[in-house]
């Protein structure tokens, strides 16, 4: 029932422990970051003051923008030798944010990892295959990791051709995928193309994360599929996939507190919120060498659940994501902020400063268009207006790593770029 | 030998067309020829008037998306087979063409057209001394 019997059947009383214990030693070991030092000696702030988990409070928050201003190595706690792997952020508007790894890093995420595939069943006679993009995307080589250390057969499709995907199920008997959910139902319309009936394949379990979804939309891919479809939350900051998991109750995941202190806070007072309201997450790492992070505020919104779960797990339950507390977009899995578009949008001087971003459900798939004001006609010539959009579009792509539909509209008709003009317009059915 | 034309960027929406044809009116302009074609998100509505620079001007200020093209204004007998004739020419010398669109004026056709090369179609035009409507001669419709 437990892969790590001992750190996740621990008691209340026996969590907090080994958190405290941890955060001593994390803060000691912060004094090798040159930000974490420098911000330490601001705030006069010795890590011996740091007694209790309240006296975390005393920590300032850190956020993206910490990460983008020490870009790319300043956030470090061991030298760049200790490290083997980085993972960056896809952005290229202002300065991507970097995570450093050492072994032991990587280790203990494959640990968190295999944890949450044991918590909902996988074992080693598994056959996982992995939808997720590889490379910098963490969701790719997160879970082979994971997967690998559990012993399972990993296939590692990577995102994308369907009809592969669809293949590798049917001939290699996968009984286990990681997708995100808008993929699931992709998945299922093209399997129905194909004559395939889900049911009639080993499938039988779903990892689904990296995009905002609802329960109505679990129970539907849970029903198409035939499969049990269990909800994953990781981001990259922290590491990837592994932070929290759903366990086989299906209510709430489980963040693993050995690994991090969770605080919930209102984003505008920044103080902490009634128990059970909900919130901004705000993370501390207190299992992590090269890159450890005091109060990172997370911009995800979410509260802890009340209760024991039956599960006998004593970690904590996060519900479901309810959204951001900034304007950041979940689309395919992909982080989006607005300002990555304006940015590239304002380079067309035949572009006016308006512009909307429209996600919307077609065919089950999630697409987003942006919508751009024609401020001049420069041409009397169709293919040129074409050449236009078709270049904002792989500008775009470039910058977002999605392709989306552009669409030139009519002066004047979308929302002033003055005061808070709706820039997003989300359609989509989860 | 050239003539200017009005293009204007219209959304293939429900009362785009109707909306620019308002603030034509509303700025007393002249339609001498129109045409606009179908296409999936937006197209150009190209516009014959007289004073095109003036109407250019006008409808820009309205806030429409305008756009002064030089085009070509052929004028042809009125017989059968002269379209034909007229078009070979500049198939022969090479030249697309790349819209074209048509009127009546005083039992003569005009062949409003754009092409790929305006200096080489104009050597055509002087080579086979085809007539071309100015834009003085435009002056009459308003």
């Amino acid at each position: 029932m437990y892969l790590h019997e001992t750190l996740e059947t621990l008691s209340r009383d026996g969590i907090e422990k080994l958190q405290i214990e941890r955060l001593r030693k994390t803060l000691h070991h912060c004094l090798n970051s040159p930000f974490y030092r420098k911000r330490f000696a601001e705030y006069k702030l010795r890590p011996e003051d740091i007694k209790t988990l309240d006296d975390l409070r005393k920590i300032p928050f850190t956020t993206k923008n910490d990460l983008r201003e020490n870009y790319p190595f300043g956030m470090a706690a061991v030298p760049l030798e200790e490290t083997v792997r980085l993972h960056s952020s896809s952005g290229t508007t202002g300065n991507p944010t970097v995570v450093l790894h050492t072994q032991r890093d990587l280790d203990q995420w494959a640990e968190a990892v295999a944890r949450c595939l044991y918590m909902v069943g996988l074992r080693k006679s598994d056959v996982f295959q992995n939808s997720s993009g590889y490379g910098m995307f963490t969701g790719g080589l997160g879970f082979q990791y994971g997967a690998e250390r559990l012993g399972m057969l990993t296939v590692p499709a990577a995102a994308g051709n369907t009809l592969r995907q669809i293949k590798f199920i049917t001939d290699f008997g996968t009984t286990a995928l990681h997708a995100i959910p808008s993929y699931a139902s992709r998945l299922y319309e093209v399997m129905l193309q194909q004559g395939i009936d889900p049911r009639d394949t080993k499938l039988r379990t779903l990892l689904i994360g990296a995009e905002p979804h609802s329960e109505a939309q679990r129970k539907r891919i849970e029903e198409m599929l035939g499969v049990k479809a269990y909800n994953s939350f990781g981001m990259s900051e922290m590491c990837g996939p592994g932070v929290a998991f759903e366990c086989p109750e299906q209510n709430g995941l489980h963040i693993w507190e050995d690994y991090y202190i969770v605080e919930i806070i209102d984003p505008d007072t920044l103080e902490p919120v009634a128990e059970g309201e909900t919130g901004e997450m705000v993370l501390t790492t207190i299992n992590r060498e090269a890159m450890p992070l005091l109060r990172y505020r997370t911009r995800d919104l979410t509260r802890i659940l009340s209760g024991k779960c039956p599960c006998g797990r004593n970690h904590i339950r996060l519900d479901r994501m309810k959204g951001r507390s900034d304007d950041m977009i979940i689309l395919k899995g992909v982080n989006i902020f607005p300002i990555q578009v304006e940015t590239i949008l304002m380079k067309f001087k035949e572009l006016s400063s308006s512009y909307l971003i429209v996600l919307d459900t077609v065919n089950n798939n999630d697409e987003m268009s942006v919508e751009v004001e024609l401020e001049e006609l420069f041409t009397d010539d169709y293919a040129k207006l074409q050449g236009l959009t078709k270049e904002i579009t792989r500008q775009l792509k470039d910058e977002l790593l999605v392709t989306p539909k552009v669409k030139l509209v009519k002066k004047d008709s979308l929302p002033k770029s003055e005061g808070k003009a709706v820039r997003v317009k989300d359609l989509r059915n989860h | 030998m050239t003539i200017h034309q009005i293009s204007i960027f219209i959304e293939n929406k429900l009362g785009s067309l109707n909306e620019i044809l308002n603030i034509i009116k509303s700025e007393r302009l002249q339609i001498i020829a129109s045409t606009v074609s179908d296409t999936v998100e937006y197209g150009i509505y190209r516009v014959i008037t007289p004073e095109p620079r003036k109407a250019c001007l006008a409808l820009k200020s309205r806030g429409l998306a305008v756009n002064l093209t030089e085009v070509f204004a052929i004028s042809l007998a009125n017989t059968i087979g002269t379209a034909a004739e007229t078009i070979s020419y500049f198939t022969l010398a090479g030249i697309n063409i790349e819209y074209m669109y048509s009127f009546y004026l005083d039992n003569r056709g005009i062949l409003i057209m754009r092409t790929s090369d305006t200096a080489k179609t104009m050597e055509v035009i002087a080579k086979h001394k085809l007539n071309c409507l100015t834009e003085e001669e435009l002056l009459q419709f308003n």
